[in-house]
């Protein structure tokens, strides 16, 4: 199975979350928060869909099965894409 | 699922291999020197043989102590979705590894008969090796997990 890449982190540190906040929120252990971040695990669809509704984001903008355009690279060109599953 | 809070687990986590290793080999090492005292120098290689297996008692304490052993050991309802397929995985493993050593053993045993090698005669070379293999079949599901996961240091 491929690796499915995801802004975990990026929306974590964006809402001034630690990994133990964030695993509370979703109900797992903080070590599988770092597992995911790390894209050494994917997560079961239940999981991605608890992730994306509390960032409050679709979940294809927080899960993709192509890397993300980089931050900065997006800041540049002045758009506002959505990332890998998109373009 | 539930979230459980990380466990005292004397800082396993951060040479977990190593404590694992120690282990199964200073319980190897023990009982070999102090099974094979008349071989190896008598008392002397007897009472190294006694230290090394009271050193794998030691970092069996120190694994069951650990977060390892918690999610070894643990209810599945005490598991988040991770930890349950590295746990059955461990189980997996720890099957594997556990049916292989008897299969082993019976096949060591059919030819110790026929050929005449070495059986345990004594209580105490009996007791060497109950103790090994309660030590083995005990910590093999936390021993895998504690083998094979590379923790996230940083809660933060």
């Amino acid at each position: 199975m491929g690796e499915i890449h995801n802004r975990i982190a990026v929306l974590r540190v964006e809402r001034g979350m630690s990994r133990k906040d964030l695993a509370a929120a979703v109900g797992v252990n903080f070590q599988t928060i770092g597992y995911l971040e790390r894209g050494e695990y994917s997560p079961s669809l239940e999981l991605a869909l608890k992730l994306a509704e509390l960032f409050e984001v679709p979940v294809e903008q927080l899960f993709s099965l192509r890397p993300f355009v980089p931050l900065s690279k997006q800041l540049s060109q002045g758009g506002n894409q959505s990332g890998g599953g998109g373009s | 699922m539930s979230v459980e809070e990380e466990s005292m687990d004397g800082g396993l986590t951060s040479r977990p291999r190593a404590i694992v290793a120690a282990m199964y080999g200073s319980y190897a090492a023990g009982a070999a020197l102090h099974l094979g005292q008349d071989a190896a120098g008598g008392a002397v290689a007897a009472i190294a043989g006694l230290l090394l297996m009271v050193a794998a008692g030691a970092c069996f304490l120190l694994l069951y102590r650990s977060d390892f052993w918690r999610r070894g050991h643990a209810p599945d309802a005490q598991l988040d979705e991770r930890e349950l397929m590295l746990r059955n995985r461990a189980y997996l493993a720890a099957y594997q590894g556990v049916a292989t050593l008897f299969l082993l053993a019976v096949i060591y045993l059919a030819f110790a008969v026929d050929f005449g090698l070495w059986l345990p005669t004594t209580y105490e070379q009996a007791s060497t090796l109950v103790w090994g293999v309660l030590l083995f079949t005990l910590s093999l599901p936390a021993a895998v997990l504690a083998w094979t996961e590379r923790p996230v240091a940083d809660a933060e």
